[in-house]
């Protein structure tokens, strides 16, 4: 029987995205099925830190190892989505320095480059950091921007032929004689119900992965762990912080873009809890405590937002006490492990090793399929990425004469020359905090798959400055109107939508500044333009 | 220096309570940052536009009966309050802010998305309607400005068709506008209304309007026709022979620019003073009475009275931090409806902060630990006791809580 794909990956973060792009750079015919947009879980909501290993490499060697190849990797394929901050790991006081001479050992014995360099360098490296650090090592951490990679990989596996199925929720796990063949779906915009057959499903879907293999009578042992992160309204400092102790929570400041963040938190939550996130006002005393030992100016810098994922730990399969966690990447061939033929699972792992875990994933399914095929994935670029020596025109540039141009260069690489500005209206800003313009707008809108405003905020960064999407939010969904991409009623709904979902992150740290903007936001939309009043479809 | 009265504060209601100081002969000053929350106006007044089910009100008098004893309203007296309405009107009327609207009938004014909001009193030459789903004319013809992206065409025109209108949509290219787009953050509301300020460019318009409008009984514009000039809508409407009206964009608001305007040169012809750019640092105090107040500028203004009009957060009347919650930052005062949770996760829910205010007695006099210091008064948003984005009363508690305390003031 010929099958409709060969796989089927369901779940579109990163992991699910490297999948996909690998089936597709293998020849491998592939669909991907998210049930939201693509980066909505776990993959969107981290430090988008370019880790350098180092964090794992006193307790961790693999994992540690894993980073750095990985690291070295995304700063070629995917240049347009990382940024080469580098990194320090401050010794306090408190902390001492016994650690860091076990950290700097550990960290060369896992390849990763550490230098100790003297606290007074340090403070001139990274003017932010706390002045009464004791001790320093230079690591080569850096940010990722989660989104942009999560799409320069759709957009990859797409040109290499892969479908993919955003708002398409898997209703079902089709089974015949005790293999997975298949999926039936809902589109949750259109209400229109499907069926996809494949050879092999892939279960990516991080923490919700476990309720997917339920649908198969699989039991995966998970344990949802909360994170939280706060989000700073400038870059505080230019250089990742890391505290170099044992990991502990709150202990990373990254800067990406125009921001900082802090995190993380660490807490188990409930299952049911997974799709509501919210950060209690502990975490963020938490958050802001350690976070201000890193560089005490976050006492005094205003709060954008909070927001939390759910990490996917996987408890060890021989351990039904859950209490010996793998933080590794794990592949489950559900074939050998459950007798259950055409399902894998790919799951644990981080953001960092996301290719690494798709590359594994993909080694599972040629074998399966008995198709020899190497991965190309470390070495063929990302759409965005290129190797000329333009490269330049892809980093940050302080001053620029165009900068909504410049903006979109840095968050688009290459492929920014899709984006027509052509015309004065198309170069007119929609987001001034982020520097969007129209044209990238519409580029976002026809070429990058976007529904709402809320997947326009994660191709582009509108609305994630400093004002929340007070006034560009409306601009933007007046645009996606005209663009033609969505009636006006609608636009108006996904407006309504927006907004919530901005004052979300920001009603926990909402205080100076920060509630000031909600106030605004406030008397803009429920006031002047009487959205509360819009009527749902 | 010394005056009768200072007021803290020169938005809508610190301008209000000034001209009625000054109209009743008292020297009065005002002390303002500059930034004046009219520049977010709607081009509306709401006395009291919604029940708590968030539906159109059609009397806000009536309503304003039923209000809690802690509304402003109701310290006001609920019988007084049409009375205060029409002196707010006068003041207006005096600031040669025209308006139209009655204060037992509530009418519906357009808003930037296109959809009807019930208000008191709106600018005149906004387009609005006696009811909240029809008009008394067939056919508009909609125009916008090319490039100018605070203004929604789309939205607007699905809205309206929606009441069975007949919507044409259109765009004019000013010139002199083409060069300034080439900054892409200047294509705003008041670049637009400085273009629409010169008789040329208002030509421009008219021949665009005549070329384009066809049969349309009436041309909708948004609301940037002119920065300073006052008769831009009635030239164009003599120039294209039909109605024209505009639809208020998002902020900055030209009509709400020119208000402020109008509102800070009546005050100032009735010899009223205005300090622009103080901030108070600092103050005194004697026998439970507020003698004298300090600027950021280092100037010290002393007074009979003091009234404080700083408008709540976005004014800065009302700040708050993570440790101590919300608080007033210049005197202190006493802070009502002061929830340790006082956001909620759902934006368009009843936020308790909106609610959140210093706390007076019934004639407005700020507490503090309790006791109503004898001198100092407050008006305008920085009050307690009432949403005004859930209530849309925002414009009518400013102004009519201004001319209580005004009136207070004069009868000591």
């Amino acid at each position: 029987m010929k099958s409709e794909y060969d796989v089927i990956i369901i779940g579109g973060g990163a992991t699910g995205a490297g999948v996909a792009r690998d089936c597709a750079l293998r020849g491998i015919s592939a669909l991907l099925i998210e049930r939201e947009d693509i980066a909505t879980g776990a993959t969107g909501r981290n430090h988008g830190l370019l880790h350098s290993g180092a964090r794992y490499a006193v307790n961790d060697h693999e994992s540690a190892e894993e980073c750095i190849k990985e690291n070295m990797i995304l700063r070629r394929i995917a240049q347009h989505c990382v940024e080469d901050t580098g990194g320090i790991f401050i010794s306090l006081p408190e902390d001492g320095l016994e650690f860091q001479a076990k950290f700097i050992d550990s960290c060369r014995a896992a390849g990763i480059s550490a230098e100790a360099i003297d606290p007074k360098e340090a403070l001139l490296l990274e003017p932010s950091v706390n002045p009464s650090l004791i001790g320093a090592v230079k690591v080569p951490d850096g940010s990722v921007d989660p989104f942009r990679l999560t799409a320069a990989n759709i957009m990859d596996a797409r040109l290499h032929g892969a479908k993919v199925l955003t708002y398409t929720r898997v209703e079902e796990l089709i089974i015949e004689n005790g293999r997975v063949v298949g999926v039936k779906t809902l589109n949750t915009i259109s209400g229109h119900r499907d069926e996809y057959r494949a050879q092999i499903t892939v279960n990516a879907c991080g923490i919700w992965g476990r309720d997917l293999a339920a649908k198969a009578g699989i039991t995966i042992n998970m344990l949802p762990a909360k994170g939280a992160l706060l989000v700073f309204g400038h870059r505080v400092n230019n250089v990742v912080i890391n505290r170099c102790r044992k990991p502990a929570d709150a202990d990373i400041l990254v800067p990406g873009d125009s921001i900082t963040v802090i995190g993380t938190t660490s807490s188990k939550v409930p299952f049911d809890q997974c799709d509501n996130m919210y950060v209690t006002r502990e975490e963020v005393e938490l958050l802001l405590r350690e976070g201000s030992m890193l560089a005490p100016a976050l006492n005094h810098t205003r709060i954008l937002r909070a927001y939390a994922g759910v990490r996917p730990l996987v408890a060890s399969d021989d351990d039904p006490s859950g209490r010996s966690v793998s933080r590794g990447i794990v592949v489950l061939d559900h074939a050998t492990r459950d007798g259950v033929e055409g399902f894998i699972t790919i799951t644990g792992g981080k953001l960092m090793t996301y290719r690494l875990m798709a590359e594994w994933t993909v080694d599972l399914i040629c074998k399966k399929l008995n198709i020899n095929a190497k991965c190309t994935t470390a070495e063929a670029l990302l759409p965005g990425s290129s190797t000329s020596t333009n490269n330049e025109n892809c980093k940050r540039t302080a001053v620029s004469v165009n900068r909504s141009k410049a903006s979109a260069i840095y968050r688009h690489g290459t492929n920014a020359e899709k984006i027509d500005h052509s015309t004065a209206t198309k170069r007119a800003l929609v987001c001034e905090c982020e520097q969007v313009s129209v044209g990238e707008i519409e580029y976002a809108v026809n070429c990058l798959n976007v529904n709402n405003l809320v997947d326009l905020r994660r191709r582009t960064r509108m609305g994630m400055g400093t004002c929340q999407g007070e006034l560009c939010a409306c601009r933007a969904a007046s645009v996606m109107a005209s663009v033609g991409k969505k009636c006006a009623a609608t636009a108006k709904a996904d407006l309504k939508n927006f907004i919530a979902e901005r004052w979300k992150g920001m009603a926990p740290v909402a205080w100076g500044d920060t509630l000031r903007e909600g106030e605004l936001i406030s008397w803009l939309y429920d006031g002047v333009c009487d959205l509360s009043n819009l009527k749902s479809e | 220096m010394r005056y009768d009265t200072v007021i803290i504060g020169g938005g809508l209601s610190g301008l209000i309570c000034g001209i009625e100081l000054a109209r009743k002969g008292k020297q009065a000053a005002i002390v303002a940052t500059g930034h004046s929350t009219l520049h977010f106006s709607s081009g509306s007044f709401g006395l009291l536009s919604k029940d708590s089910n968030g539906n159109a009100i059609d009397n806000p008098l009536e309503a304003i009966k039923a209000l809690d004893a802690n509304h402003p309203y109701s310290k006001i007296g609920a019988d007084r309050v049409a009375e205060l309405a029409d002196v707010a009107t006068q003041c207006l009327n005096i600031a040669e802010i025209a308006t139209n609207g009655s204060t037992d009938k509530n009418h519906f004014i357009a808003t930037p998305p296109g959809t009807l909001r019930c208000c008191w009193r709106s600018i005149d030459g906004m387009l609005t309607s006696e009811c909240s789903n029809s008009f008394d004319f067939k056919s508009v013809a909609l125009f916008n400005f090319d490039g100018f992206i605070d203004f929604y065409t789309e939205f607007i025109a699905s809205q309206l068709r929606g009441f069975s209108l007949e919507v044409s949509c259109h765009s004019v290219e000013i010139p002199e506008l083409v060069v300034r787009r080439d900054n892409p953050t200047e294509m705003r509301s008041t670049t637009i209304a400085r273009a629409l300020d010169k008789i040329e460019n208002i030509e421009i318009l008219a021949k665009a309007i005549n070329d384009k409008a066809g049969e349309a009984q009436v041309v909708i514009l948004p609301a940037v026709l002119g920065l300073y000039r006052k008769d831009t809508q009635a030239l164009l409407e003599k120039a294209v022979n039909r109605k024209v009206l505009t639809i208020n964009t998002v902020p900055p608001s030209v009509e709400g620019i020119k208000m402020e305007r109008a509102l800070k040169s009546v005050f100032k012809a009735m010899g009223g003073t205005i300090f622009t750019g103080h901030t108070v640092v600092n103050h005194t105090v004697e026998d439970n009475t507020i003698t004298s107040i300090t600027t950021s500028k280092d100037v010290t203004v002393s007074a009979e009275h003091f009234v404080l009009a700083t408008g709540s957060f976005i004014g800065g009347g009302l700040d708050s931090t993570h440790q101590e919650g919300i608080f007033e930052p210049i005197f202190g005062a006493d802070i009502e409806q002061k929830e340790e949770q006082y956001t909620l996760i759902d934006i368009f829910e009843a936020q308790p902060f909106m609610c959140s205010g210093v706390a007076t007695d019934n004639s407005f006099k700020v507490l503090k630990n309790g006791t109503a210091i004898d001198n100092l008064y407050a008006c305008g948003a920085i009050l307690s006791g009432y949403n005004p984005v859930k209530e849309g009363s925002g414009a009518g508690v400013a102004m009519l809580t201004a001319i209580a305390v005004a009136e207070n003031i004069l009868n000591r």
